[in-house]
């Protein structure tokens, strides 16, 4: 592609991100330990 | 010429042609630079690197720079949907492209006289034409588009030549 001679500079800096990125999915809550029970010696 | 020009708080907007391949062991179909072997890659933006300066190790010595720079042709590039018609021409290339749309450009951006440079890029809408010559795998552009969708964006399969397809879509811009 020819786009011919620069003109202008720009700094573009997108507030939101342009890109759809691949969701990461969402971490697993912790599990909390289930109280068992001791068995009585 | 002027590094004043305001920045943008959103990517600027062009119009560009692809190439696509499955390259490597890839199944699915990808978007490929025209004039270069840069596979564009999925969900993550593509970010431009002046290739003069890896190919020339004096050159990388001497001049090293990130892209695009002012002085270099390097970055990647885009045009107005106008002027399009020309990148779709038979002609221009040994095998013209027929995959075309819209691309998300930002980071530095040079602004040129009939487009953009940029260092970095994202296509925001891909419209599939049928292609002007049988291709490998019989593929269709409904077969193409379909695997296309992993860059996550809207992908149109437009199963008439590449200049009628851009005619419909430029009525719509």
């Amino acid at each position: 592609m020819d786009v011919g001679k620069p003109i202008r500079i720009h700094e573009v800096e997108p507030l939101e991100d342009p890109v759809p990125r691949r969701e990461t999915p969402p971490p697993r809550p912790e599990r909390k330990p289930v109280p068992t029970e001791t068995p009585a010696k | 010429m002027s590094v004043l020009a305001p920045d943008y708080a959103g990517p600027l907007e062009g119009w560009r042609v692809w190439r696509v391949a499955r390259p490597g062991d890839e199944r699915e179909f990808r978007l490929l630079s025209l004039a270069q072997e840069v596979v564009w890659p999925t969900r993550d933006e593509l970010v431009a690197s002046c290739r003069r300066c890896r190919l020339l190790p004096r050159l990388r010595r001497r001049n090293e720079h990130s892209a695009p720079a002012e002085s270099c042709s390097c970055g990647i590039y885009a045009t107005d949907l106008d002027r399009l018609d020309w990148f779709l021409d038979e002609r221009t290339w040994p095998t013209p492209p027929y995959v075309f749309g819209r691309v998300l450009l930002w980071g530095r951006v040079v602004e040129c006289e009939r487009g953009w440079r940029a260092a970095r890029a994202y296509p925001s809408e891909i419209y599939v034409a049928a292609p002007p010559y049988r291709l490998r795998d019989d593929a269709t552009p409904e077969r193409i588009a379909s695997g296309l969708v992993e860059y996550g964006v809207p992908v149109h399969a437009l199963p008439v030549a590449p200049h009628a397809a851009l005619g419909a879509v430029a009525q719509h811009h």
